[in-house]
């Protein structure tokens, strides 16, 4: 029987079957609220600590806004540029997933796809 | 040759704004309907150089004789300034006359409500948003039609920040140029799309607002919005 596979792996994997499997999503990467880098599979060009940062700025503004604009809790962010999207939603309590996007996408598609990305790293996470 | 006229016809800036674009010297003299106030102003190589309202003399002049609104005027080509107390671009003057102006209705809350609160209003009665508003890109709420119980300053103040962070976000990210940022609350969607070069929209659902319809009447009264403000 083959060794159980351990939990960065599985991580890595999950992110590296989302990202080849989508015609919409470039990338992705898992974050702690504090910004750092659990995981990623992220086009080359880009830093992965950067992304880790960025997003969890606009995470924590996103939750703040949601509060005192009277919207609830927070369940995800869209920016869209005129090159791409980034989406981020949370992943479980401790974390959070980010998705980036080209232009012109199917952005339900994307969403649907950032949904079940984030839904599986939950469970991996636990 | 001497241009003469009502104020009700053309209004002061647009005197300013043709005497500063001609470049001539000329002097404008108008004379209040309610109360035969006079004021001159004087215009020298495509600029305001001076401007008298009573004893009001120079930048405060501009500012006072920009909240007239009916009486007669009279252009007279050819006519120096007495002296110079202004060194201000006259747009930057026509910019903060307009604002003080601004001001002053925010502050008299009985006072007609702007032409862009007006626009918004009628929007807002055919939209399905709860809320929607017009803010600067420095925060200020140039006008808003929201639920009672969020304050417009508040408002204003998060939709800034959340567009300085998105708009830095999507270039770090190398995604392009900002041009929406959505998010979804268990309770609500904020959608902040560019309404023009120097303004936004903000809009605010309920769940029940499908996000694509959120988007489309966003991306239409944004298109609206930016053509009222002149962008």
């Amino acid at each position: 029987m083959a060794a159980p596979q351990k939990r960065s792996e599985q991580l890595a994997e999950t992110l590296r079957t989302l990202v080849s499997g989508s015609t919409d999503i470039q990338g992705v990467a898992v974050i702690s609220m504090d910004g750092l880098v659990i995981a990623a599979e992220l086009p080359s060009k880009l830093d992965q600590a950067r992304v880790g940062a960025v997003a969890a700025g606009i995470l924590s503004l996103s939750g703040r806004s949601v509060g005192q604009l009277q919207r609830g809790e927070l369940q995800q962010t869209l920016i869209q540029g005129s090159d791409g999207n980034v989406i981020i939603t949370h992943a479980g309590k401790n974390a959070a997933f980010v998705a980036l996007t080209g232009k012109d996408v199917n952005l339900g598609m994307a969403f649907l796809e950032t949904r079940e990305g984030a839904q599986k790293v939950s469970e991996i996470l636990g | 040759m001497a241009l003469k006229g009502s104020l009700t016809d053309i209004s002061i800036a647009d005197l300013i704004q043709l005497n500063c674009q001609s470049g001539a010297q000329a002097r404008l003299t108008a004379q209040r309907a309610s109360d035969g106030a006079e004021l001159s102003v004087y215009f020298d190589g495509g600029e305001i150089v001076h401007a008298q309202v009573g004893d009001v003399q120079g930048e405060e002049a501009v500012y006072e004789l920009l909240l007239w609104q009916a009486g007669t005027f009279e252009v007279e080509q050819g006519i120096r300034a007495p002296t110079r107390t202004i060194d201000v671009p006259w747009s930057a003057l026509i910019m903060e006359g307009l604002r003080r102006l601004d001001e002053r209705q925010v502050q008299a809350p009985a006072a007609a409500p702007s032409a862009l609160e007006r626009a918004l209003s009628e929007m807002a009665a055919r939209l399905s948003f709860q809320g929607i508003a017009v803010i600067s890109r420095d925060g200020l709420v140039l006008a808003a039609e929201l639920p009672g119980q969020l304050d417009r300053a508040r408002l204003g103040a998060i939709a800034a920040g959340l567009l300085s962070l998105s708009a830095r976000s999507v270039g770090q990210l190398q995604r392009g140029e900002l041009q929406q940022t959505v998010i979804q609350g268990t309770e609500g969607k904020i959608i902040i799309t560019h309404a023009g070069e120097t303004a936004a929209l903000v809009a605010l659902a309920d769940t029940q607002l499908s996000l694509g319809m959120a988007f489309l009447e966003a991306r239409e009264t944004a298109r609206q919005l930016a053509g009222l403000l002149g962008t």
